[in-house]
């Protein structure tokens, strides 16, 4: 028998994997409440959307995994810009609880809408990468989880260079400071919004084409949303490092709660990692503190 | 007094048209399970499965000459639901029974609610033992199974056929599966001396297991049983390969499907489980092949995972209700049709529905109210749920309460 801390590694290294699925979730949704101060409860649908997108582009067009990967950000990315349109910009200037329930209503407008044609019969994709352990030290983890660690890694990357070196990224950094003054700039505020919206669900989408080989694709998978959205609050809801360290903090404690604790309380881990943050930093681990002028 | 005449005939006709009318009303079943939610596959299962057999009811004249129609109710597997599920059923739509396709929490709920409302329960997928031990007259358990039966079934094949001393158990948290794991998990102990090393729960819904599995790879088990629903199930078990566990899984009956080796893959090679229904999807039984065959034409693009075995179970439990409904005649109550259910002795559908497939085990109701206490064993090779011919299941002793200890 293992000893019970020998699997210390093991379990941080798992939650990690988990994590990183949870902190994709939650920088979708901090992407779209930094530009546009709503929090996108239909987040979780888009990681459905994308996972359901592959196995159609898999399936029905025959394409490669990999070519289905991108083509899945894209008809993601549309997707948002679609429902930016139709749902949130008509409400632009609707109380933000109207607008946050509009997504909601998005979201099992989206759910309810994949059962009909599909029902909830679990469907599934092959992924590129293989699912035997490779054993690195103490540790195994399989290709398909690592491939996950690394291209969350790789897109954290590219998110921050894009905000800092593309004309695009600067013009939504400075949306996210001040609208008005980014429209005075000749930036168009509705627009960079469009396009906040479609990064923010394009990443939900890609959590969906990464997570769909390991477990399945099901209208239920949108249920990531729980881990993603405390992962965000955890982080400070407003800043990208946060959204990760968030993230992994939940899969990582989850996991040690579930042995050392127990695997009843594994659910509740994320709920009072949020109680515990949400009293001691109000903020968040990485929020900026917000002060509202009177 | 000719215009009296007249008044009376067209009096009498009327009276004779409006009892004609009666006759040929509609028999409305209510039918409740989880439409949606993770657990939609039961529901939405048991719900096609019902349909199917009433479409061939119907096509067969129906039910002493009324056709019977069902309104399916989604309780999305919560008990919090089912309440509400059951009084729409009973006090809104008045329907005339009720056919339960869902998930024990619900299950047990709806049953309360039936015996409140007089309304004939014929539970065809659920397994608690809290459904027949409410004694009422009105619950009958239809082509399922009482988890005691698998219970004692599953600590003989551990026990005595597995031959193993040290489990490990994972099992969701849900009614059902907690309910079978800690009656096995008791029963192992207590005649077979098996030690349990641990046992993990889980969530529906659940996507990572690695705490779970862990504790259970740190434990070091000879077998790890495995108890819940087949989704979740099927995660577990392939993560439990990228963790390294090459252990034996024991599962049950949830996860004979063709779902659970889609989404499982390779690593559901070796999978052992328990089975209620005879027949199951893939099977080349002359019976299923039919089934197989009718349920494509009904349905033509269902789904990977269907039929399965809660389609199979409410199809024969469909069955099994109109039978009672013949049995009881043309003056139909809920009290005739509790009574014609009763003289159920291994009734099969084919033997007094000839166009009905014998796709259950054969139902019994005269002395107790749980129809059913066969199940058999399965293991998956080469991608593939084979029988294990060589264990032969008892049929379990668990004394049910006898009908006439049942009150109305």
């Amino acid at each position: 028998m293992e000893d019970l801390f020998d699997i210390v590694p093991q379990l941080v290294v798992s939650g990690i994997a988990a994590g990183a699925l949870y902190a994709l979730v939650a920088i979708g949704l901090v992407l779209i409440y930094i530009a546009t101060d709503i929090v996108n409860f239909a987040q979780g649908e888009s990681v459905t959307v994308g996972a359901y997108m592959g196995w159609l582009f898999i399936t029905e067009l025959h394409l490669p995994y990999l070519l289905a990967l991108p083509a899945v950000m894209v008809g993601s990315a549309l997707v948002g810009v679609v429902v930016e349109r139709v749902a949130y910009r008509p409400l632009l200037k609707s109380p933000p609880f109207t607008v946050i329930l509009a997504t909601l209503a998005i979201g099992l407008i989206i759910k309810n809408g994949i059962r009909l044609v599909w029902q909830s019969t679990p469907r599934t994709i092959e992924g590129v990468f293989s699912a035997e352990p490779l054993e690195i030290g103490p540790v195994l983890l399989t290709p398909e989880r690592l491939a996950i660690m690394v291209t969350v890694a790789v897109v954290v990357v590219l998110l921050a260079l894009f905000f800092r070196f593309s004309r695009l990224g600067r013009a939504m950094r400075a949306t996210a400071q001040s609208q008005e003054a980014a429209a005075l700039m000749g930036i168009s505020v509705p627009g960079i919004f469009a396009r906040t919206w479609a990064l923010g669900t394009a990443l939900g989408g890609l959590a969906g084409m990464l997570i769909a080989p390991l477990v399945g694709i099901n209208t239920e998978l949108g249920d990531v949303l729980v881990p993603g959205f405390v992962a965000a609050v955890v982080g400070g809801f407003t800043s990208i490092p946060g959204a990760i360290v968030g993230g992994v903090m939940v899969g990582v404690l989850e996991n040690l709660a579930g042995v050392y604790i127990s695997s009843s309380v594994k659910q509740v881990v994320p709920f009072v990692v949020l109680l515990t943050v949400l009293m001691v930093l109000p903020s968040g681990l990485f929020g900026a503190k917000r002060r509202k002028m009177v | 007094m000719q215009s009296r005449r007249r008044f009376i005939a067209a009096a009498a006709g009327t009276a004779l048209l409006a009892r004609r009318a009666h006759a040929a009303e509609d028999i409305v079943i209510g039918y409740h399970g989880p439409l949606t939610g993770p657990a939609s596959w039961v529901g939405l299962g048991g719900r096609d499965g019902a349909l199917m057999a009433i479409g061939e009811i119907n096509a067969a004249g129906g039910v002493n000459g009324r056709r019977v129609r069902m309104i399916a109710y989604d309780d999305a597997g919560k008990a919090s639901e089912a309440e509400t599920v059951a009084r729409k059923m009973i006090e809104s739509d008045k329907v005339f029974a009720i056919l339960g396709g869902g998930l024990s929490n619900v299950a047990i709920v709806v049953g309360g609610e039936a015996q409140r409302g007089s309304t004939p329960y014929l539970n065809g997928s659920a397994a608690s033992p809290k459904i027949i031990d409410a004694k009422s007259r009105w619950v009958f358990n239809g082509a399922t199974i009482d988890i005691r039966d698998i219970a004692e079934n599953d600590i003989d094949f551990i026990g005595d056929y597995l031959k193993v001393k040290k489990v490990a158990v994972m099992n969701g948290a849900d009614e059902f599966s907690q309910t079978l794991a800690d009656n096995v998990v008791r029963g192992i102990k207590d005649r077979f001396g098996v030690e349990t090393l641990t046992q993990q729960r889980y969530n529906p819904g659940d996507t990572d297991f690695s705490s779970q599995l862990l504790a259970v790879r740190r434990s070091a088990p000879e077998h790890v049983l495995m108890f819940g629903l087949y989704v979740e199930a099927a995660r577990a078990v392939k993560q439990a390969r990228e963790l390294g566990i090459r252990t034996p899984v024991k599962g049950d009956t949830s996860m004979m499907n063709s779902g659970f080796l889609t989404v499982a893959g390779p690593a559901a090679e070796g999978v052992v489980v328990d089975y209620v229904p005879p027949y199951f999807n893939g099977n080349a039984a002359p019976a299923m092949v039919e089934f197989e065959a009718r349920y494509k034409k009904r349905y033509p693009s269902y789904p990977v995972d269907r039929p399965n075995y809660v389609d199979v179970y409410n199809y024969g439990t469909m069955y099994a209700l109109a039978e009672g409904m013949k049995r009881a005649g043309t003056d139909l109550t809920g009290r005739s049709l509790v009574l014609a259910l009763e003289t159920f002795k291994d009734w099969q559908a084919h033997s007094t529905w000839p166009g009905a497939v014998d796709v259950i085990h054969p139902l019994t109701f005269t002395d107790s109210h749980a129809g059913n206490r066969r199940l058999s064993y399965f293991r998956v090779t080469k991608g593939r749920f084979e029988p294990i011919a060589d264990f032969k299941a008892p049929i379990p002793s668990t004394r049910f309460p006898a009908n006439d200890t049942l009150s109305w």
